[in-house]
């Protein structure tokens, strides 16, 4: 049996630390202007980022739960990465094309 | 040599044969390069599904199959963690770096580093990216040499001998428009030979279920043990890899930066690094691990077939032998792994000359024609080839070829990654700081390298000491602290440097850049891309001229920047030339070009052009 710090330390280690370089990274190309929520394409990048990060939250964490035994989280993340997924192509695919 | 693969002629034809084949597409692309910037950036101007695809082929590096087999096997799923923490760097490096160096027109990441500092901290990168690609090829070629030495039993020199001849021939005539279409190609191939492997490996132990089910729950798990064992732990790898590594792939491996700048735009860029980054390294970490997974099965269900003296680096060789089952097949698993080679070898050969060139001989030998240039850098090329061939001797004693790259990407990017990242996102960073993150940072790692258990044992996370190799991994924490710690330090006590010196060179100015590049102020009005008849006719040099209607549907104005490609969309921009816009006539639907834009962009006379607005 697989004890807690085995399974998850290492996924909270990774979200958390990484989590805060992602952050960091979003805090300063909002703060410099380099993302402008204002131009259309750009706010189509902030949701691809965004849901990039969640996304391989979900893929680690889908694996986790298959590794243990937990199918029915595991097919619970999947079903919630498949409906992100449709969700964000929908959107990139509804919007208007701009600069 | 821990197994005897006998192989017959046949599987030598089809491993040449696909050498051949190799060599004769980057030949023919090879007619592209008519400058020095054809050769080292493909004239920017190609889709993002191309770029994106030869980069799967540089990334995922002859040594990821025999690496990622080994560790597969010896510690199950969490082998994909190397692949599956790159997006933690992507906001810094879609709005960060890609457009700096793409609208400053940097000829290399050295060249930056002059820009935004001085050409002593240019000579620094240069020495340190110089260091950093050699070493690159080495490994390329080591795990070549290794791939090949259960199957030829010669001397593993020998066969680094060969594999380096025939690697610098292409390079050496093809320049970077014929990696990118050879790697296109082999980014298609080694995928789908990764995928096959798996598929037959799943069906050579008897279906998935048996294959899932044989495996121990924590072999299956994706992330290691958190700080265990010393040569495969979790959080040493995410220093080295999630974070050294990656920065380091991403933002200093000049190139993937030569990728990018050869991208018609940068929003095309941001596609094919996004797109890589969501789809294909899922994919990838796949095609690159299975065989172990696949070998650790076979090992458990089926433990009479499998040879148990294997060693860990020809894991995926014996597992792409049993589970093949023909020799044409096999040869096909072969030559993918050889094309994963050159495609990763091909990229840093063109990248090393593309240095040396500009950063070392255009400052020394200057006012030369283009020819010249374009005729030194095919002889760096070969040159490169043949250091990178010869410095496969310093990493042939680690025990595995994993450990050889995590301890090299430890030990060589943190300088250069923190300069860049300090360069790009502090303004107070200055030039004496920059010279603090190299020497200050070298000395700072020398010491830790000598005396790691005062110096890096404090940030071990609790991994074990290995006396023999003293925190392979977890070093690159230290390191990268340390060098980011003398450049802060040297920058809080020096002047600031002036905004204006480094207009367009941070993330803090990037309009600037925008707008260096155009030459004026960019145009963002949005509008749509058209399609055009052309016309050959008398234009200002540079220049393309539309109907007053057909710009405004672009939202141009005169002096905007402009690309215009075939119609052919697959053609992914090969045939493209990127101008400005002149005065406007009255015919809708046609473009007036000149003589030279139609040679320069190949364009065909029963082909329209697709138009679109860039800046």
């Amino acid at each position: 049996m697989l004890d807690f710090s085995r399974t998850w330390i290492p996924y909270i280690y990774l979200y958390g630390v990484g989590g805060g370089i992602f952050l960091i990274g979003m805090f300063i190309i909002f703060r410099s202007r380099s993302l402008k929520l204002e131009i259309v394409r750009h706010k189509e990048w902030y949701k691809i980022l965004i849901f990039g990060f969640f996304y391989y939250m979900g893929i680690h964490g889908l694996f986790t739960f298959a590794a243990i035994g937990e199918t029915m989280f595991a097919a619970l993340i999947g079903l919630i990465m498949i409906a992100m997924t449709a969700n964000l192509i929908f959107t990139l695919f509804k919007k208007p094309k701009g600069v | 040599m821990d197994s005897a693969i006998q192989t017959s002629a046949s599987f030598w034809v089809i491993i040449f044969g696909y050498f051949a084949v190799v060599l004769g597409f980057g030949s023919f692309f090879a007619r592209y390069n008519k400058t020095t910037q054809d050769f080292f950036f493909s004239g920017r101007r190609f889709s993002w599904w191309l770029i994106t695809m030869s980069i799967v082929a540089t990334g995922v590096g002859s040594h990821s199959f025999l690496k990622y087999s080994a560790k597969a096997y010896e510690h199950g799923f969490s082998s994909t963690m190397t692949y599956m923490n790159d997006w933690f760097f992507m906001p810094l490096f879609l709005f960060g770096w890609l457009p700096i160096v793409y609208y400053t027109k940097i000829r290399s990441i050295p060249d930056y580093f002059e820009r935004r500092f001085n050409p002593g901290v240019r000579i620094l990168a240069t020495i340190a990216i110089l260091g950093y690609m050699i070493g690159y090829i080495a490994i390329g070629f080591l795990t070549m040499g290794k791939t090949l030495e259960p199957l030829l039993g010669i001397d593993l020199y020998m066969i680094i001998f060969i594999v380096a001849i025939i690697s610098g021939i292409y390079i050496t005539f093809g320049g970077q428009t014929a990696v990118i279409f050879t790697d296109l190609l082999q980014g298609f191939i080694l995928i789908f030979a990764g995928i096959l492997v798996f598929i037959l490996g799943i069906n050579y132990v008897g279906g998935f279920d048996i294959f899932w089910n044989a495996l121990s729950p924590e072999f299956k798990l994706p992330l290691a043990n958190f700080n265990q064992p010393s040569n495969f732990n979790f959080v040493g790898i995410f220093w080295q890899d999630g974070v050294a590594g990656s920065v380091g792939f991403l933002f200093m491996n000049q190139g993937l930066i030569m990728r990018f700048m050869a991208c018609k735009s940068v929003h095309e860029g941001r596609k094919a690094a996004a797109f890589n980054v969501l789809i294909l390294l899922p994919i990838c970490t796949i095609v690159v691990s299975n065989a172990g997974w696949i070998g650790k099965a076979i090992s458990i269900v089926t433990p009479e077939s499998w040879n148990a003296t294997t060693q860990l680096d020809h894991v995926f060789t014996q597992v792409a032998y049993l589970i093949t089952g023909s020799e044409v097949l096999f040869a096909f698993v072969i030559a993918a792994v050889a094309a994963a080679l050159m495609s990763t070898v091909d990229t840093l050969i063109n990248a090393v000359a593309a240095v040396v060139i500009n950063d070392i001989y255009r400052p020394i030998v200057k006012d030369k024609d283009d020819k010249h240039y374009l005729k030194v850098a095919m002889i760096v090329s070969a040159g490169a080839t043949a250091v990178g061939a010869l410095s496969t001797i310093f990493f042939e004693n680690f025990p595995t070829l994993y450990e050889a790259h995590g301890f090299f990407h430890s030990t060589m990017t943190p300088p250069l990654v923190v300069a860049i990242f300090l360069g790009i996102f502090w303004k107070r960073y200055s030039t004496p700081a920059a010279f603090a993150t190299f020497l200050g940072g070298a000395i700072l790692m020398w010491i830790g390298n000598k005396y790691p258990q005062i110096f890096i044992s404090p940030f071990d996370h609790g991994i074990e000491f290995n006396p023999e190799r003293p925190y392979t991994y977890i070093r690159a924490l230290y390191n990268t602290l340390v060098c980011a710690g003398s450049g802060v330090i040297v920058g809080l006590l020096t002047t600031p440097p002036s905004e204006e010196k480094m207009e367009g060179l941070t993330v803090w100015s990037l309009d600037k850049a925008r707008e260096f590049f155009k030459g004026s102020a960019p145009n963002d009005r949005p509008g749509e891309s058209l399609l055009a008849k052309w016309i050959v006719k008398d234009c200002e040099e540079g220049e393309v001229r539309f109907s007053i209607g057909d710009m405004e549907t672009m939202g141009a104005d005169v002096g905007d920047l402009v690309y215009l490609a075939d119609e052919r969309k697959w053609l992914g921009g090969l045939k493209s030339v990127h101008s400005v816009y002149g005065e406007p006539h009255k015919e809708d639907g046609v473009v007036y070009i000149t003589q030279f834009q139609v040679e320069s962009g190949l364009f065909d006379k029963k082909r329209k052009l697709i138009a679109e607005k860039e800046l």
